[in-house]
């Protein structure tokens, strides 16, 4: 269990993604109302990046397909994606943004 | 305990079941599909299914029946319907009997006159898993392969096929390809960048016969010019699959009319998909033939069958893959208003919008699907934008959907 900083609350605007490639897989983090939320940045249904989607009520919408999940569960909103996305611990300290990614679980 | 049938396990039939549960019905779901495989992807099947031979992606996850608590009778045809028994007629012996029933039961490949009198196994056409494994035991690198109808599908299997190795002639009867659903402009840069290629590309030319001769397909045209080649492909459209609700009495034009709720004019009957004719935002009514348009007409028509009915008109939105190029569309692209056209930054034309009093009202993307993201949400909003924004390829369109929404809470 580590965290890692991954970028500035400043960074994610509400409503926004922001696509982080520090680990092995790329994540996205989410900022959702203020409350921020990872998540595995490639759609499960395809190779494209989630942090490019249209982010709206905790659920980001993929623009190759429009495949839809909720950013706080990793569960699939709308097909063609079947499979749910990997989810990440985040905390918040200080205005940084920090992932537990070794912490990463398929969602529901 | 209420009983629903669904007629039809592709992507509205599929949708239907999880959407009922998720709308809280509680009773028991039957799904009926007349193909033996599991629910799967069909766009797939003119690209990467039919380039790979490997399996088409599944429309749900293994074990979905079990969470849905869905019996699914895979293999199963439905034959007629009886609506004062309430039944579906499987065969003499068997029947089921429903409660409310959706029709999901898609569209099939129309057919070519010229094309009847050809010999079973000669010409092929795409609509189902069978129809990609059939053609794709055709092809191979060399194999000259003649493509009769340049919408969609034809010009989708002109680049897969061409990138599996085959010659490839595409026939087209009218001046330009793929005008009926991208327009003008597209179908001329369509044409231009299938011919890069390698495709042939013959306009205006009307197919009169297919005959097939020591193994050769031999195409013959009303100009009296022929092609011949080794396989024959026919994509001159989808024509609705409306038998059981036409033989049952119900209203039908091109599709099961629906008013926009997906209600038949029966009140136990419901219509999704390509088999239903939905009535459209902008006005009218049609089959719209897209993966996503059936998503969201089951969505809604789930939503109508447990009684909370919320009328969703739709827009017509799809995607196509040709010629490397990922394009994108909403709306119609003809109709009042004038044509923006946006560049990237290095000066391709990247996307056409309709804008009519300061709405987008259609939109095809090539290769822009970020951009195209919020396109779609400006359309479905009706949000006013600045044309000049939208023209100017430098300004992502995140910004212009950031400006026009301020601008809407405003007023």
């Amino acid at each position: 269990m580590a965290f890692e900083k991954v970028c500035n609350l400043e960074d994610v605007s509400e409503g926004e993604a922001l696509q982080i490639e520090t680990f092995e897989e790329a994540i996205a983090v989410y900022n959702v109302g203020g409350q921020i939320f990872a998540t595995q940045d490639r759609c499960t249904h395809g190779d494209w990046s989630l942090a490019d989607g249209f982010l709206e009520d905790g659920v980001i919408e993929c623009t190759l397909h429009w495949g839809k999940f909720c950013v706080r569960t990793g569960k699939v909103k709308a097909p063609p994606a079947c499979d749910p996305l990997t989810i990440y611990p985040v905390e918040v300290r200080g205005g940084e943004i920090f992932v537990d990614y070794e912490a990463g679980k398929v969602g529901e | 305990m209420q009983t629903v049938a669904i007629v039809g396990a592709g992507i509205a039939g599929v949708t239907a079941c999880r959407s009922l549960r998720e709308s809280g019905f509680s009773g028991s779901i039957i799904l009926f599909g007349d193909e033996a495989q599991e629910p799967y992807d069909r766009p797939s099947l003119s690209k990467s299914t039919l380039k790979t031979g490997g399996p088409p992606p599944p429309l749900a996850k293994p074990g979905w029946e079990q969470e849905f608590d869905v019996e699914m009778r895979l293999g199963e045809r439905v034959i007629s319907v009886d609506f004062h028994a309430r039944s579906l007629v499987l065969d003499r012996q068997r029947s089921v009997t429903f409660d409310k029933l959706v029709l999901a039961t898609g569209a099939r490949a129309r057919s070519l006159a010229a094309a009847r009198s050809a010999p079973p196994g000669t010409v092929h056409v795409l609509r189902t898993l069978a129809d990609s494994a059939a053609l794709r035991e055709e092809l191979g690198a060399g194999r000259r392969v003649i493509i009769i109808g340049g919408g969609l599908i034809g010009c989708e299997l002109a680049t897969t096929v061409r990138t599996m190795g085959c010659e490839v002639v595409l026939l087209e009867s009218s001046d330009e390809l793929l005008l009926r659903v991208l327009g003008r402009k597209m179908g001329a840069w369509c044409r231009d960048r299938l011919t890069g290629l390698g495709v042939e590309i013959h306009l205006g030319v009307s197919v009169t016969s297919i005959s097939t001769d020591a193994g050769v397909r031999d195409v013959r045209c009303s100009s009296g010019r022929r092609f011949t080649g080794d396989v024959a492909i026919v994509c001159v459209g989808a024509e609705p699959s409306v038998e059981l609700a036409r033989d049952a009495g119900l209203a039908c034009n091109r599709g099961v009319l629906v008013d926009a709720c997906g209600r038949t004019d029966n009140p136990a009957v419901f219509a999704i998909g390509d088999a239903a004719s939905w009535p459209l935002r902008n006005g009218g009514q049609r089959s719209l033939e897209t993966y996503l348009n059936s998503q969201s007409q089951a969505i809604c028509a789930a939503s109508s069958v447990v009684g909370q009915a919320k009328p969703a008109p739709q827009i017509p939105i799809s995607w196509t893959e040709i010629a490397g190029s990922h394009i994108q569309m909403m709306g119609d692209v003809e109709g009042p208003g004038a044509i923006v056209e946006r560049k990237s930054p290095e000066g391709d034309a990247s996307m056409y919008l309709r804008l009519h009093n300061g709405v987008i009202q259609a939109a095809i993307s090539i290769d822009r699907a970020k951009d195209f993201a919020f396109v779609t949400k400006l359309i479905e909003r009706e949000f006013e934008v600045d044309s000049n924004m939208v023209a100017d390829g430098a300004t992502g369109m995140r910004d212009v959907f950031k400006a026009a929404s301020r601008a809407d809470v405003k007023c």
